[in-house]
C-alpha cells in the first residue's frame, strides 16, 4: 500500500478532503468523499462511482500490484446476497488492469471451504474472467505478523501477505445484516484479511473490529449493497432474507463508508459498536454532515 | 487360442495398474478431482464393500461382488492380482525385492488351512453375530484404503504444500496449500500395524498374507477349485526345472508332483511368462480333459457351503432392514430420508421425537447380541459393544484460553455424530469398515477416524468432530463415494433438511454473558439459524437455539470461540431425523422516503 491512495490515507482522515484538492485532482473537477450510486447494474454504478472520483488512475498506477478483497466468506450462490457480487468485483478488476496494474489478486480467508466459496459464489470464474489471480486466503503460512500500534484490545495479529506487499487494497465488502456485530460491512470485512478471527469474537468483537481498522487501511472501499441481505445475516437462510437495493457506496474513508451504508440499512452509525468506536478512535469519521457526498441516481 | 498365454501376466499388470493407481489417487486426492463415475465404476468390485452395500441397498449398483464370484468361478482368483488393491500393493513390494535382490528364489509351501480357514469364518461369524469389528480389521479393501488414506495422503499433502510454498515465493498462486489435520494418534496404530505386517509377510512368504489372513482370499480361494479356467502343468512337457514354483509368490506350484494347489494361486500369469518350455498353462476345461485329472471330492461339499453362506447373508440382510424400519417407525420418523429408495415423504417425517431421545438417552443398558437370534423389539436398545464414550476425547482443553475466564461447564454429548446419510449410529457402525476414503475426500476434514468413540467395536470408524472442523451445508461427497453403503447417496435436497445431531447452548459459557461482549460467531455461522441472536443487554445480542430446525453440522461448536469448554456443541441423534424447515416470513420492507437517507 504504498500508492498514492494509501499515501493520501495515512493522513488524517477529517483532512481528506482538502489533500485531495491539493493532490492529484484536475482543479475543475470537484472532489468527493464519498459517492453513493442507486439504480444501476453493479458494473455500472462502480463506473459511476469511480468517474466521479476521478477514475481508477486516481488510485491505481502503472505497474503496481493490487489486492481485491471482496466477501466471498459462504458457500452459496450470488441472489442469496451472502457474498459480494461478481460482476462488481469484475468490473472494478477491469478498472485496476487498464489503469494499469501489474497484477490484480483476489482473494478472502473464508468461513465454508474456500475452494467451494470461490466457486459458487461466481467470484473466482467472474475475476479469472477478468484477469485477475486467484489466490487462496485459508492458510496460515500466508499470514504474517503486524503490530497494531493503536490497538486498545487487538495489539497485534497475522495479516495476509498480499494485503502487506500489495501497492493498492481495495475493500469490497457486502452490506449485511449481522447476529453479533449488527451489520458487517468494510471495517467487518477486514476480518477477512486476518488469521485468527477467534480472538476477535472472544475479546470484544466491535473493539477489535476497529483496532485492525487502526492499522490495516485500504486504499478505497466499495460497498456492495445491490442485494441486501435484510435478516439472518452474515450467511442468510433463504432467498426471502434478500432485497434488491440497487446500490452502491464508495469512499477512501472507511468509517464513512460504513456510516452511510448503516443508513442504507435504516440504522444509525452510533449504534453500530464499531462504527461509535472507530469514529471515536478518529480512524474515519461517521458523521456524514461533514463529508462532501456525490449523490448518483441512475 | 489367438492370445499367446505369455501375454496373459501383461494383461494382468496393465489391468492392476489401472485399477491400483486410480483407487491410490482416490485416497490421496483432497480436492476430489474425479467426478463421482470413477469411484462408482472402480469401486464396484472391490468384494466385501460391495457385498455390505448390497445388503444396505440391493440394487444392480450394488452387484458387483456377485461379479467377482462368477469372475472366480470361470478365471480363479484374478481379483486377488488385478482388482485388489491390497495385493497389488504386496505386488509392488515385491516387485522392488525382486529388483534388489535378482537371484530371489520362493519355494513352495502347504496351506496354512488351520489358519486361513478359521481367519475366513471368524469376520462371516462375529458379523452374522452383530459386530463389524473383524470385517473392519481384515478387509483387503478397508486396510489399504487405510494405509493410504492415513500415510500416503499426508505425503501427498506435504508435497502439495511445499510446492505451493516454493510457488508463493515466484507470486503464482496455482497450488495451495492444504491443512493437514490428524485426529488422535490412537486411530493410526492398526493401520501400521497392517502395513508392517504386509511388508514383512509379502518380503519374507510372497503373499502369505493373501492366502493365510484375508478372508476374500480364503473364500475365493475355495471357489477356485471348481473354476473353469486354471494353471496346469503339461506333464510331458516340464523339465521341472523349478523356474515356475521360483517365480510364484502364492508358493503354490509343486514341481515334484507337478501340480498347482490353485485354491492358493492368485492369477498372476508369471509362471507362464518364466516357462522356457511352455510346460505350464492356463487351460480352459476342454484342455484340462486331456489331461488326467483327479476326483476333487471337496467341490460339491463346497458349492453348498458357499450357498449357505450367501443364504445366511441375505437371511441376515431382512434381519438387518426389519430392525431399521422397526426403528424407524418407532423414531417418528420414516424410513429416514426423502432421496433415498423407498422413502416416504410423509408429513410425520417432519415430527421431532423428543421423547425418543431421551428414551435412547436412558436406556443404555445393552442385551447380548446373538446374531440371527436377534429379536425386532431391540432395535432402539444399544448394540452388544454399547460403550459410547459421552465424552469426545479430542474435545479436552488442549490450548491456553483466549478468553480472560477460562469456561467451567463441560458439554454434556451422549452421543458421536455420525455423517449425513448413515442413517444413524446403528446402521453407520454396523455398515462402515473404516475405509477411510470418506476421510480423504470430506472438503472440511471434519471426518477424522475415530479411536473409541463408538466403542472399541467401531474402532477407526469416521466420525463428525466439531473440533477439527465442521459439515458442509452444500456438500454431500462422503455419501456420494462410501463404498460401503455405510453412507447412504443422498440428494443435496434431503441432505439439508437431515438431522445427525442437535444443538445445545450453555449460557454460563457463553463470552456475550461472561464478559458482556458482542460475539455471534455461532449464529453467523449456522446455515439454519437454528442458533440466532436476540436482543439482551443494551445493544448486545445473545444466541437463542431452535434444535428444531437444527441439522447438527457443528459450525455453532467448531466457531465458538470459549475454552476450554464451549458454550455451544452438537449431541449426535442415535438415529438420524428430519429437521424443520426454517421458516421462510416474507420481509416487512421500511420504505425510505428519501433516495439517499444520507
Amino acid at each position: 500500500m504504498k500508492g498514492v491512495g494509501a499515501g493520501l490515507l495515512t493522513g488524517s482522515a477529517l483532512t481528506l478532503g482538502s489533500y485531495n484538492k491539493v493532490f492529484g485532482r484536475s482543479p475543475e473537477q470537484q472532489s468527493w468523499d464519498l459517492v453513493a450510486v442507486k439504480g444501476g447494474e453493479p458494473g455500472v454504478m462502480f463506473d459511476k462511482a469511480i468517474a466521479a472520483l476521478g477514475g481508477m488512475k486516481q488510485y491505481v498506477k502503472p505497474n503496481q500490484t493490487v489486492v481485491v478483497k471482496p466477501n466471498i466468506g459462504w458457500d452459496t450462490n450470488m441472489e442469496r446476497g451472502a457474498n459480494t457480487n461478481p460482476q462488481l468485483v469484475a468490473r472494478i478488476i477491469e478498472h485496476c488492469l487498464s489503469a494499469g496494474a501489474k497484477t490484480v489478486y483476489v482473494f478472502d480467508h473464508t468461513i465454508n471451504e474456500w475452494t467451494r466459496t470461490y466457486s459458487n459464489s461466481g467470484i473466482e470464474k467472474a475475476a479469472k474472467d477478468a484477469g485477475a489471480k486467484i489466490v487462496s486466503g485459508n492458510s496460515e503460512s500466508y499470514y504474517h505478523e503486524v503490530v497494531i500500534k493503536n490497538g486498545k484490545v487487538l495489539k497485534k495479529d497475522k495479516v495476509h501477505e498480499l494485503i502487506l506487499e500489495s501497492d493498492v487494497f481495495i475493500n469490497v465488502p457486502i452490506l449485511k445484516t449481522h447476529g453479533g456485530a449488527t451489520l458487517t460491512i468494510s471495517m467487518k470485512n477486514l476480518m477477512g484479511v486476518n488469521w485468527d478471527r477467534r480472538f476477535w469474537h472472544d475479546n470484544d468483537l466491535h473493539q477489535c473490529i476497529a483496532d485492525f481498522a487502526s492499522e490495516i487501511k485500504p486504499t478505497l472501499n466499495v460497498v456492495d449493497a445491490y442485494r441486501v441481505m435484510k435478516r439472518n445475516g452474515p450467511r442468510g437462510v433463504s432467498l426471502s432474507d434478500v432485497v434488491e437495493m440497487k446500490s452502491l457506496i464508495i469512499s477512501e474513508d472507511m468509517v464513512a463508508a460504513d456510516a452511510a451504508a448503516a443508513k442504507l440499512m435504516g440504522n444509525e452509525p452510533a449504534q453500530i459498536g464499531h462504527i461509535r468506536i472507530a469514529n471515536e478512535m478518529g480512524i474515519g469519521t461517521s458523521d456524514l454532515t461533514k463529508l462532501a457526498i456525490n449523490r448518483i441516481t441512475i | 487360442m489367438l492370445l499367446k498365454q505369455y501375454h496373459l501376466k501383461k494383461i494382468r499388470v496393465i489391468i492392476a495398474l489401472i485399477f491400483f493407481l486410480f483407487i491410490v489417487f482416490f485416497f490421496i486426492d483432497f480436492r476430489k478431482l474425479l467426478p463421482d463415475p470413477f469411484y462408482d465404476v472402480l469401486l464396484y468390485l472391490q468384494f466385501i464393500p460391495s457385498i455390505l452395500k448390497f445388503i444396505s441397498a440391493v440394487s444392480i449398483a450394488t452387484l458387483g461382488f456377485l461379479v467377482v464370484l462368477i469372475l472366480t468361478t470361470l478365471f480363479g482368483r484374478v481379483y486377488c492380482s488385478a482388482i485388489c488393491p491390497l495385493g497389488i500393493l504386496q505386488d509392488c513390494i515385491l516387485w522392488i525385492k525382486k529388483k534388489a535382490i535378482r537371484n530371489f528364489r520362493f519355494r513352495f509351501s502347504s496351506p496354512l488351512d488351520y489358519l486361513r480357514y478359521p481367519f475366513l469364518a471368524l469376520p462371516v461369524i462375529t458379523y452374522l453375530a452383530g459386530t463389524i469389528l473383524i470385517v473392519t480389521l481384515l478387509d483387503p479393501f478397508s486396510n489399504f484404503g487405510r494405509i493410504i488414506s492415513d500415510f500416503v495422503q499426508p505425503i501427498y499433502v506435504l508435497l502439495n504444500n511445499t510446492g505451493a510454498w516454493l510457488l508463493e515465493k515466484v507470486n503464482i498462486y496455482f497450488l495451495y496449500p492444504e491443512d493437514i489435520s490428524l485426529s488422535g494418534w490412537g486411530a493410526y496404530i492398526f493401520p501400521v500395524f497392517i502395513l508392517g505386517l504386509i511388508i514383512w509377510m509379502s518380503l519374507k512368504w510372497g503373499r502369505l498374507f493373501c492366502n493365510t489372513v484375508c478372508p476374500v482370499g480364503t473364500l475365493l480361494g475355495l471357489i477356485s477349485r471348481i473354476s473353469v479356467f486354471r494353471i496346469k502343468m503339461i506333464q510331458d512337457k516340464c523339465t521341472q526345472c523349478g523356474k515356475c514354483a521360483f517365480d510364484c509368490k502364492s508358493t503354490c506350484i509343486h514341481i515334484k508332483s507337478q501340480k498347482v494347489d490353485f485354491s492358493r494361486c492368485v492369477g498372476c500369469f508369471n509362471c507362464i511368462s518364466v516357462c522356457p518350455e511352455n510346460a505350464i498353462k492356463y487351460l480352459g476345461p476342454l484342455k484340462l480333459k486331456s489331461q488326467p485329472q483327479e476326483a476333487d471330492p471337496s467341490r460339491r461339499q463346497l458349492l453348498i457351503s458357499g450357498g449357505l453362506l450367501l443364504m445366511s447373508l441375505f437371511g441376515y440382510r431382512k434381519s438387518v432392514f426389519a430392525r431399521e424400519f422397526e426403528s424407524g417407525l418407532r423414531g417418528g420418523v420414516k424410513t429416514s430420508y426423502p432421496g433415498l429408495p423407498g422413502e416416504m415423504k410423509s408429513g410425520l417425517s417432519h415430527e421431532i421425537d423428543t421423547g425418543l431421545y431421551q428414551e435412547i438417552d436412558s436406556g443404555l443398558s445393552h442385551d447380548g447380541d446373538s446374531g440371527l437370534s436377534q429379536e425386532l423389539d431391540t432395535s432402539l436398545s444399544q448394540p452388544a459393544d454399547s460403550s459410547f464414550i459421552p465424552k469426545v476425547a479430542s474435545d479436552l482443553p488442549k490450548e491456553v484460553p483466549h478468553n480472560k475466564v477460562p469456561t467451567t461447564i463441560e458439554p454434556e454429548k451422549h452421543f458421536t455424530v455420525t455423517p449425513p446419510g448413515s442413517l444413524g449410529i446403528e446402521h453407520f457402525t454396523g455398515t462402515c469398515t473404516a475405509c477411510h476414503l470418506c476421510v480423504s475426500v470430506c472438503p472440511t476434514q471434519v471426518l477424522q477416524p475415530s479411536i473409541f468413540q463408538y466403542g472399541i467395536a467401531g474402532l477407526m470408524q469416521p466420525y463428525m468432530d466439531y473440533v477439527t472442523n465442521y459439515c458442509n451445508f452444500d456438500c454431500i461427497i462422503c455419501s456420494e463415494v462410501c463404498p460401503t453403503g455405510a453412507i447412504m447417496s443422498l440428494t443435496m435436497e434431503a441432505k439439508k433438511t437431515v438431522q445427525i445431531g442437535k444443538v445445545h447452548f450453555i449460557l454460563e459459557n457463553c463470552v456475550v454473558y461472561t464478559d458482556n461482549t458482542s460475539c455471534g460467531s455461532c449464529s453467523e455461522h449456522c446455515p439454519t439459524q437454528a442458533v440466532h441472536m436476540i436482543p439482551y443487554k443494551g445493544e448486545l445480542t445473545i444466541p437463542e437455539v431452535r434444535p428444531e430446525i437444527c441439522v447438527g453440522c457443528g459450525a455453532c461448536e467448531y466457531a465458538c470461540p470459549t475454552r476450554p469448554f464451549r458454550a455451544i456443541y452438537v449431541d449426535g441423534n442415535y438415529i438420524h431425523e428430519i429437521a424443520l424447515l426454517p421458516e421462510e416470513e416474507t420481509l416487512e420492507e421500511k420504505v425510505i422516503e428519501e433516495e439517499f437517507p444520507f
